[in-house]
C-alpha cells in the first residue's frame, strides 16, 4: 500500500490525532494569505520543521528529502512571480537586475520570496501531517472525529488499496502491448494514444475491482447498522490540546510582533497597496 | 429527479474513490510536466497544462451523475497527489475550490447536462474559481502585470475546457464500451438492452 | 430432476431447512434474460451443498440472493422468495443477515479495505456494533479456525493469494454466520494454497456448526465434503438437484455439454466405461477409484507406456546462464540453462515467485538478455528487429485483458496481422476463420472486456495463434477455464507442435502438464531446480513439494496402484489408464 511520504516511527507527534495535526494546515494558511512578509512565513516554517525534528522524531537527511521537490517548484514560481511583477505606484521602478529584455526590480523580487517563502510555510505545515501520519489513520480519525460518512471514509480507504495493484497492473500491461507489437515511437499524437491505451485497461479493471470491492463491503454489514462501534478508537488526548496550544501560542506572538512593527502595511489579501519599503 | 435525491451507494463510492486516486496519481507526474512547460514555455502556456487539474470535477459526475460527485472526485484526487506533490496540503485547498466550482456548475445545470460543451464549460467555470480564489489569495496573482493576470486566467480556462473537459469525455467514453459502467448512468443512456 | 424429496429422503426433520429457495427469478436491469429463472430447493442444517454450473449460469447471482445483497444493496428484480436461518432476505435487515449468512468472493484482491488482518476482522464486526472488548476474542477464534493465527498483525498487502482467501473465510467466520456461501473461492489460488483452503473448509464441516454453500470448480479436494449437488443450466435454471453421485451419474451428457469440470476421477470411470470397463458405483475420491480399481490390477497391461525417443532437432530457444536483478534489487533469476527443442511442449513450473515469467519476459525480448544469453531458433535475440519478433514469437498472459488492445474481437484477432502488413483480405479470411473454429464468430463486434472469463482466454490464444507463431508462450492457460475451452485450447496448442512449433507452458496445473508436455522444467527461487522428462518430475514428490505443487488425482491414485502391483509404470493421465488397464480389447 502506498504510504506517500510516512514515515513509520514511534514520537509524540505520531501520537498526536491525525485531525490535530491537520487541522492546523487552515489557520496557517488563513495567516499566510494575509500577511506579504519574508519575516512571518520563515518563521512558520521554522516551527513546524523544529517540531517535526524534534517532537516527531524525523532525521535532518529524511527531512531534507522531504523537502527537496518543492526546490525546483519553488524556484518556478520565485522566477514567474518576480518577472511578471508590476508595481503600481507612479515611481519609476529600481531595476535590481538587469536580464536585457526582462528587468527584475527590486520590489518584485522582494515580493516573489514572500509569495515563495508563503508557499513554502504552508507545504511545511503539510509535512509535520504527512511525514507523521498514516494516511488510513487520517481517514479513520476523519471518520471517528470528523463524522465523516463511514461508508465514504472506508469506500476511499479500501480504492486506496489499489495503488500498488494499478503499478503492477500498468507494467504487466506495458509488457503486453511490447509482446504484441505495439508500435513503440512516432508522431507528436502517438505518445497520447498509447498512454490511453494503457489507461483505459488499467481504469476498466481498477472500477471493475471497485464494484467487487463495495459487493464484499456491503456483504459484510457496512453502514447497515445505525451505531457502530470501533475497534482502535483514535480520541483526542492532552497531549493534542498542548500541541495546539503551543501553535495558537506561536502564532499569536508572531502576529503581535507583526503589530508591533506595524501591520496594516503588510495586510494584503488581493496584492492591494504596495509596500512600503 | 428521484434519482439524484437517493442516497450514494457503496458501489458509486467506491468508483467515484478509483477514479479519483488514479487521477490523483496521473497528477503526480503532471506537476512535474507543469513545472517543465514553465521552464521552457513560460507561465501562460504552464497556466495552460494546469487545466488538467480540473478534470477529477468532471469526469466523475459525468458517469455518475449525482450531487456531490464532482466535488468528491476532485477532493479524493487531491487526497491522494497530496503525499507526492510538492505543494503538499495546498493541493487539498485547490481541490476543494475547484471541486466546489464544478459541482456549483452542475447543480445550475440540474445535473441534467452532460454533452461536451457543458463539460467543457465545468471545467472552464473550474478554472476560473482556481484563478480567483487560489491564484490571487495564496500566490499573489494581483501584484502581477494586469496583461499577464488576463492571460493567465484565461489560458487556465482554455486549459481546463479542452484538457479536463474534453479528456474527460475521452476517457470516459472509452470507459463505456468496456462494461465496467453499465451500472451508471452514462452506461444506461447509450447501450441497449443486451 | 431427481425428484427433492427422494434425494433428500430420510434426511427432512422438523427443523426449518437453513436455506430455502422459492422460485427465485433475478434479472439486472439493461439485461433481457434473467440471470436465475424460478430456482426452487432447500437445504438443511449442517449440510455441505456444491452448486455446479456453466460459466454465467447465475451462480455468482445466487450467492448474492442468500445474504440480501439482492435485492437490498444491488438494484435488480427479484421474484420468489429466499429464506435463509429463519430470514426472509428482502426484508430482514442486512446487518442482522450478515450475522447470518458470510460470503467469500473470488477474488483475493477485491475483497479487503483496511491495512492489517486483525482491523480487517474487526471491520465486520465494527458494523454489527459488536461492543470492542468482544472483538479480540472473536478474531482469535476466526484465526485460529482458518490456520493464521500467527499474522494476526500482518499487513494484508503482504499475504498470499492463499492466506488472503483463508482471511476472507475469517472475516465472516468472526461474524458468527450459520450459512457460509463462498464463491469460487479457490479460482485465483494455486493447487497448493487451494488445498489449505479445502482443509480448512473440511474443519469448519467437520465442526458441524455451519451450512455450509460452495461454488467451485475445482472439485477433487472437495468432494469427500460435498453432502448435495445443485446443478445450474445454462439461463440460470435449476437443472438436478440430488447426492454428488446420483447427480454425476445421471447428468454426464449436460455436465460434457456445459463443460463443467467434474472430479478427475469421475471423469476416468466415463471413459472407461465408454471402453467396456464398467466401474460402479461411480468414484468420487481418488481412494474410492483405487479401491474400485483394484480387481483390474491383476490384468493390467505391464508393457505399457512404451518409451519413444523423440527425434533430435535444434533448440527453438535456448537460454545461456542467464541471471537477472529487478531493479528493486529482487535477484529473480540465477545462472539459469535451458534448451527447447523445436516441436515440442515444454512446461515451466515452480511457486510463485520463482522467476518463471520473468524467465519467460526474457525469451521473447520484453525483458533484454544480456548479448548471447538467449537465442532464438539459432540467432541470437539481440539479431531480431522489435518489429521482426512479433512474427516469430508469441506471448498469452495470464490475465487476457491486459493484452487486449482494440475495441472489437474481430480487430483484436485482426491486429497482429495487420501490423505485419497482410492485404485485408487475407486478413479477413484468417480471422474469420479463426473466431469461428474458436466459437467467437458471433461475438466479432463485442468488446474484448465484455467477454466472459472463458471468451476471454480463447480470445487472447486465438490473436496469439492466427499469426502462427514459431514459439508461443502461455502463462497459466488453463486458469479459471471450464473444461470446454480447455480442451479446445489444449487441442490447438498439440496442431501447432505438430506442425513444428514449440510451446512454453507456465502453469501450477500438474493435470496439464501430465497430459501435454514431454518435458519440463522447475524453476525454484530462481534456479533451475530440475530439467527433464515429465514422468520423473511427477514421479518426485520431493520435487513437487519443492516446485510448490500437489500430484493431481490421476497421478495420486497411480501411485496408490503402484504399491498395489510391482512393475506397473506411475499412471498419470487418462490416456496411460485406458492403455494398461487394456480397455477396448
Amino acid at each position: 500500500m502506498s504510504q506517500g511520504i510516512y514515515m513509520e516511527t514511534s514520537s509524540y507527534l505520531h501520537r498526536l490525532n491525525p485531525v490535530t495535526k491537520f487541522v492546523l494546515v487552515i489557520p496557517t494558511t488563513l495567516i499566510l494569505t494575509l500577511v506579504v512578509d519574508i519575516a512571518v512565513p520563515a518563521l512558520f516554517s521554522l516551527f513546524f520543521l523544529l517540531a517535526l525534528l524534534v517532537l516527531g522524531r524525523i532525521p535532518p537527511s529524511r527531512l531534507a528529502r522531504a523537502l527537496l521537490p518543492f526546490l525546483p517548484a519553488g524556484i518556478g514560481l520565485l522566477w514567474t512571480t518576480a518577472a511578471f511583477y508590476q508595481t503600481r505606484m507612479a515611481e519609476a521602478p529600481a531595476v535590481a537586475l538587469d536580464l536585457g529584455p526582462l528587468q527584475l526590480t527590486r520590489a518584485g523580487i522582494i515580493y516573489a520570496v514572500s509569495i515563495v517563502l508563503r508557499v513554502l510555510a504552508i507545504y511545511t505545515s503539510s509535512l509535520l501531517f504527512l511525514l507523521t501520519t498514516h494516511p488510513t489513520d487520517f481517514i479513520l480519525a476523519l471518520v471517528q472525529q470528523c463524522r465523516l460518512p463511514v461508508r465514504l471514509g472506508y469506500g476511499v480507504m479500501a480504492a486506496y488499496r489499489f495503488v500498488p495493484l494499478l503499478s503492477t497492473e500498468l507494467a504487466q500491461i506495458r509488457a503486453a502491448h511490447r509482446v504484441r507489437g505495439v508500435p513503440e515511437g512516432g508522431g507528436a499524437l502517438a505518445a497520447p494514444r498509447r498512454l490511453l491505451g494503457y489507461a483505459i485497461p488499467l481504469l476498466a479493471s481498477g472500477i471493475r475491482r471497485a464494484q467487487q470491492v463495495a459487493v464484499a463491503m456491503d456483504a459484510r454489514a457496512l453502514g447497515a447498522q445505525r451505531r457502530r462501534t470501533f475497534y482502535r478508537h483514535l480520541r483526542f488526548s492532552g497531549s493534542d490540546l498542548a500541541f495546539l496550544l503551543a501553535y495558537a501560542v506561536f502564532a499569536v506572538v508572531v502576529l503581535s510582533l507583526l503589530v508591533w512593527m506595524g501591520l496594516p502595511a503588510r495586510l494584503d489579501p488581493f496584492g492591494g497597496p504596495a509596500m512600503r519599503r | 429527479m428521484r434519482r439524484l435525491l437517493q442516497p450514494w451507494t457503496t458501489a458509486e463510492i467506491l468508483v467515484v474513490a478509483t477514479m479519483g486516486i488514479a487521477i490523483g496519481l496521473i497528477w503526480v507526474p503532471w506537476t512535474w510536466f507543469y513545472q517543465a512547460t514553465a521552464a521552457v514555455l513560460g507561465p501562460w502556456a504552464a497556466h495552460f497544462v494546469g487545466g488538467f487539474w480540473l478534470i477529477g470535477g468532471v469526469i466523475t459526475p459525468y458517469i455518475v451523475r449525482k450531487p456531490g460527485a464532482a466535488l468528491l472526485g476532485e477532493l479524493i484526487a487531491a487526497l491522494a497527489e497530496m503525499p507526492l506533490t510538492p505543494w503538499g496540503a495546498i493541493v487539498l485547498i485547490a481541490g476543494l475550490i475547484e471541486g466546489g466550482a464544478c459541482e456549483l456548475f452542475f447543480l445550475a445545470t440540474g445535473y441534467r447536462r452532460f454533452s461536451l460543451p457543458w463539460l467543457m464549460g465545468a471545467a472552464a467555470f473550474g478554472g476560473l474559481a482556481f484563478s480567483l480564489l487560489y491564484l490571487y489569495p495564496i500566490q499573489g496573482w494581483g501584484r502581477l502585470a494586469i496583461e499577464a493576470q488576463v492571460l493567465y486566467t484565461l489560458m487556465r480556462m482554455a486549459g481546463a475546457a479542452i484538457l479536463a473537459g474534453g479528456g474527460a469525455k475521452l476517457i470516459a467514453d472509452a470507459l463505456v464500451p468496456t462494461g465496467v459502467l453499465d451500472a451508471f448512468p452514462i452506461a444506461r443512456e447509450r447501450r441497449p438492452e443486451i | 430432476m431427481l425428484s427433492p424429496s427422494l434425494a433428500s429422503a430420510g434426511r427432512r426433520s422438523s427443523l426449518e431447512p437453513a436455506v430455502l429457495v422459492e422460485g427465485l427469478t433475478v434479472k439486472y436491469p439493461g439485461r433481457k434474460c434473467p440471470a436465475l429463472e424460478e430456482v426452487s430447493f432447500s437445504i438443511q442444517p449442517g449440510e455441505l451443498a456444491l452448486v455446479l454450473g456453466p460459466s454465467g449460469c447465475g451462480k455468482s447471482t445466487l450467492a448474492l440472493c442468500l445474504n440480501g445483497v439482492i435485492p437490498q444493496a444491488i438494484g435488480a428484480m427479484m421474484d420468489g422468495q429466499v429464506r435463509v436461518a429463519g430470514l426472509d432476505t428482502r426484508h430482514a435487515p442486512l446487518n442482522r443477515l450478515s450475522e447470518k449468512v458470510g460470503v467469500v468472493f473470488q477474488d483475493p484482491e477485491s475483497q479487503f479495505c483496511l491495512l492489517t488482518v486483525e482491523e480487517e476482522i474487526a471491520f465486520g464486526l465494527e458494523n454489527l456494533g459488536i461492543p470492542p472488548g468482544e472483538m479480540p476474542g472473536r478474531i482469535a477464534a476466526a484465526l485460529e479456525l482458518v490456520g493464521l493465527s500467527e499474522l494476526r498483525d500482518r499487513r494484508i498487502d503482504r499475504l498470499s493469494g492463499g492466506q488472503k482467501q483463508r482471511l476472507a473465510l475469517a472475516c465472516v467466520l468472526a461474524m458468527e454466520p450459520q450459512v457460509l456461501v463462498l464463491d469460487e473461492p479457490t479460482a485465483h489460488l494455486d493447487p497448493q494454497a487451494a488445498a489449505e483452503f479445502f482443509s480448512a473448509v473440511a474443519h469448519l464441516k467437520a465442526t458441524g456448526q455451519h451450512t455450509i454453500i460452495v461454488i467451485e470448480h475445482r472439485l477433487d479436494d472437495l468432494m469427500p465434503l460435498v453432502d448435495r449437488v445443485l446443478l445450474f443450466g445454462p439461463g440460470g435454471r435449476l437443472l438436478a438437484e440430488g447426492p454428488p453421485r446420483a447427480v454425476f451419474a445421471t447428468y454426464r451428457q449436460d455436465l460434457d455439454r456445459s463443460g463443467i469440470w467434474i472430479p478427475q476421477v469421475t471423469e476416468l470411470a466415463y471413459r472407461l466405461a465408454e471402453a467396456g470397463v464398467e466401474i460402479d458405483p461411480l468414484p468420487l475420491t481418488v481412494e474410492e477409484a483405487a479401491e474400485a480399481l483394484e480387481p483390474y490390477l491383476g490384468r493390467v497391461c505391464l508393457r505399457w507406456p512404451p518409451i519413444v525417443d523423440p527425434p533430435e532437432r535444434q533448440p527453438a530457444t535456448e537460454v545461456r546462464r542467464l541471471s537477472y536483478r529487478f531493479p528493486s534489487g529482487f535477484q529473480a533469476l540465477r545462472e539459469v540453462s535451458l534448451a527447447i527443442p523445436e516441436g515440442s511442449f515444454f512446461a515451466l513450473v515452480g511457486p510463485n515467485g520463482a522467476g518463471k515469467s520473468t524467465l519467460a519476459l526474457h525469451l521473447v525480448g520484453v525483458l533484454e538478455p544480456p548479448p548471447g544469453a538467449v537465442r532464438l531458433l539459432g540467432r541470437p535475440l539481440g539479431a531480431y528487429t522489435r518489429q521482426g519478433l512479433p512474427h516469430l514469437v508469441s506471448y498469452v498472459f495470464q490475465n487476457p485483458e491486459h493484452q487486449f488492445l482494440t475495441g472489437t474481437v474481430y480487430d483484436e484477432v485482426a491486429f497482429g496481422l495487420r501490423v505485419q502488413g497482410l492485404a485485408e483480405r487475407e486478413v479477413e479470411a484468417r480471422v474469420s476463420a479463426i473466431l469461428e473454429e474458436f466459437g467467437l464468430a458471433s461475438l466479432a463486434p463485442a468488446h474484448p472486456f465484455t467477454l466472459s472469463q472463458g471468451e476471454k482466454r480463447r480470445l487472447s490464444v486465438a490473436t496469439a495463434l492466427v499469426l502462427r507463431p514459431r514459439l508461443l508462450i502461455l502463462d497459466e492457460p488453463t486458469f479459471g477455464q471450464d473444461r470446454r475451452t480447455t480442451a479446445l485450447i489444449m487441442g490447438r496448442l498439440r496442431e501447432l507442435v505438430r506442425g513444428g512449433g514449440t510451446v512454453v507452458a507456465i502453469t501450477h496445473d500438474l493435470r496439464l502438464v501430465a497430459e501435454e508436455a514431454s518435458a519440463a522444467g522447475v524453476l525454484v527461487a530462481g534456479q533451475l531446480a530440475f530439467l527433464g522428462p515429465v514422468a520423473a518430475l511427477l514421479g518426485s514428490t520431493s520435487l513437487l513439494r519443492r516446485a510448490g505443487l500437489v500430484p493431481p488425482p490421476l497421478v495420486r491414485l497411480g501411485q496408490r496402484l503402484a504399491e498395489q502391483r510391482d512393475g506397473l509404470p506411475l499412471l498419470s493421465t487418462i490416456e496411460h489408464y485406458l492403455a494398461a488397464l487394456g480397455a477396448g480389447r
